[in-house]
């Protein structure tokens, strides 16, 4: 996966503390407030990943749509402070009807490989087992 | 279904699809295009409006139909006034981006909407039709 540096920052509670690349136009002027005031609706896509990171420490990977875009989105965790790099995929375009057709389909593609890529991980003990 | 042109916002269109005149409502969309082609400002617009206009000059007579366009189903009525167009719209329908179920909710409401208009407006061309063979104006 090719990463842009797009990037932010949220604190213990979720605030922007620092904004890179494209979202210092976009959550630039949300600083010191929180993520989810200033992406309605998104709090119930990525807090449970958020979460996950916090709990555990480790990196969490996941990709979703928000706001007319198919992105991948990498959380690092330094202790509460996560660190969230996001790389655009797909991005709906709403021009006609066959514009909104093509790249919905693209979307739904996308989504329908993640998802089948999480229900069928890789199997890495059975391939140990294998002589 | 038509749109109901007391209320709605408007524009007007000169006989080279310049826009010279915008309702107070249609400023906050079309008002910064004031004197522009319409076809410069909405390039990918051109082949699902032009003809419809093209319809209206050539008739003589008010075209309505519902339209597709960047996020929105929209009613139209394109009223022939000489070369000029006034161009009555309402927006009927808007996508929710936000989330993937916010679109495809938003989007099947949107289509709804767009078959529904568009029946209706079969429905009275219809009318229309059988009043002129009726004698009936």
């Amino acid at each position: 996966m090719t990463q842009t540096g797009d990037r932010y920052v949220v604190d213990c509670d979720d605030r922007i503390v620092t904004v890179v690349g494209h979202f210092e136009d976009t959550l630039g002027p949300f600083l010191g407030h929180s993520l989810w005031e200033a992406n309605p609706q998104a709090e119930r896509l990525f807090a449970p990943h958020f979460a996950e990171a916090r709990r555990t420490g480790c990196e969490v990977e996941f990709t979703s749509f928000y706001a007319g875009r198919l992105a991948w989105r990498r959380i690092v965790p330094t202790g509460q402070t996560l660190t969230v790099h996001v790389t655009p995929l797909e991005e709906l375009d709403v021009r006609t009807l066959g514009t909104l057709s093509e790249t919905l389909r693209r979307v739904e593609a996308e989504l329908a490989v993640q998802a089948s890529e999480q229900l069928d991980p890789p199997a890495r003990a059975s391939l140990q087992a294998l002589p | 279904m038509a749109v109901t042109v007391l209320q709605a916002p408007y524009i007007v269109f000169d006989d080279r699809d310049c826009i010279v005149e915008v309702s107070d409502l249609a400023m906050p969309v079309f008002g910064s295009f004031l004197g522009q082609s319409v076809w410069s400002c909405f390039p990918d617009s051109r082949p699902l409006y032009e003809a419809h206009y093209a319809r209206a000059r050539r008739t003589g007579v008010p075209v309505e139909f519902a339209q597709y366009y960047n996020g929105r189903v929209m009613l139209v009525k394109a009223v022939p006034n000489g070369t000029r167009i006034t161009l009555w719209y309402e927006v009927v329908a808007i996508l929710d981006v936000l989330t993937i179920e916010g679109l495809r909710e938003s989007l099947d409401s949107a289509l709804a909407k767009l078959v529904d208009a568009e029946e209706a407006m079969r429905r009275e061309n219809v009318r229309t039709s059988l009043r002129l063979v009726g004698g009936r104006p």
